[in-house]
């Protein structure tokens, strides 16, 4: 399932997912996976997704 | 000795260093699903090796073998090399996490021509002192070319990610 929310929060900060990538010390395909929805990431990248987003987890990963 | 193998060889390293050189600021550590993908890679291409030396040594058994023990051997271990190559490189886990993919896709382009080259030079110029002359080189040289247009069709994908972005 596609991480829309992610998408729109990286938007929200104008950042490309090759800047957020390099935020989080990932590349850049692992960032776009995660928004395609093909890859589920760790806990640990999550939060320095969130961190990076100035988001929470529930906001980015959260299903509800 | 062979000065012009000596000069051939000392050139394709200096490519290699060169191009190694130019592109150190963009070689990092892999990440999480990187690291991912590349054991999935090693499982894949363990077992492919195991199912073509299963069948090397089951035609062999049966004496169905139409071809040399030791050259099947060496093609089972090149072929799994390559599913290695192209699964990792297609999934962004290849040697190390480069961001300019031609400069090393030349290089390979490079050295698999002159292997295949070398192979057919063999062959017909009847300089092979055994069949290992012929298949080795070639092998090597497919294996070189593949690599290198896995690199250029991932460098397309990447591009086209992010002009979509």
């Amino acid at each position: 399932m596609k991480n829309l929310k992610l998408k729109a929060a990286r938007a929200g900060k104008d950042l490309s997912q090759d800047q957020l990538a390099q935020l989080c010390n990932v590349s850049r395909q692992t960032i776009n996976a995660i928004e395609k929805g093909d890859y589920n990431p760790t806990i640990n990248l999550c939060i320095a997704i969130c961190k990076a987003l100035d988001k929470t987890l529930d906001d980015l990963f959260w299903e509800g | 000795m062979d000065f012009t193998k000596l000069i051939l060889c000392l050139i394709i390293l200096g490519g290699v260093a060169l191009v190694c050189f130019a592109d150190r600021k963009s070689v990092k550590n892999f990440d999480e699903r990187q690291l991912l993908y590349r054991g999935r890679a090693v499982t894949i291409a363990f077992a492919s090796l195991l199912l073509c030396l299963l069948v090397v040594l089951l035609l062999n058994t049966m004496n169905l073998a139409w071809f040399d023990l030791s050259i099947a051997v060496i093609l089972s271990m090149v072929i799994s090399l390559t599913i290695f190559a192209v699964y990792a490189i297609l999934h962004d886990a290849y040697f190390t996490r480069l961001k300019k993919q031609v400069p090393f896709s030349v290089l390979f382009l490079v050295v698999a021509l002159a292997n295949v080259f070398n192979g057919i030079r063999h062959s017909f110029g009847g300089s092979a002192e055994s069949v290992y002359d012929i298949v080795l080189p070639v092998a090597v040289g497919v294996l070189g070319l593949v690599v290198c247009a896995t690199l250029l069709i991932k460098s397309r994908i990447d591009k086209k990610e992010s002009d979509e972005e």
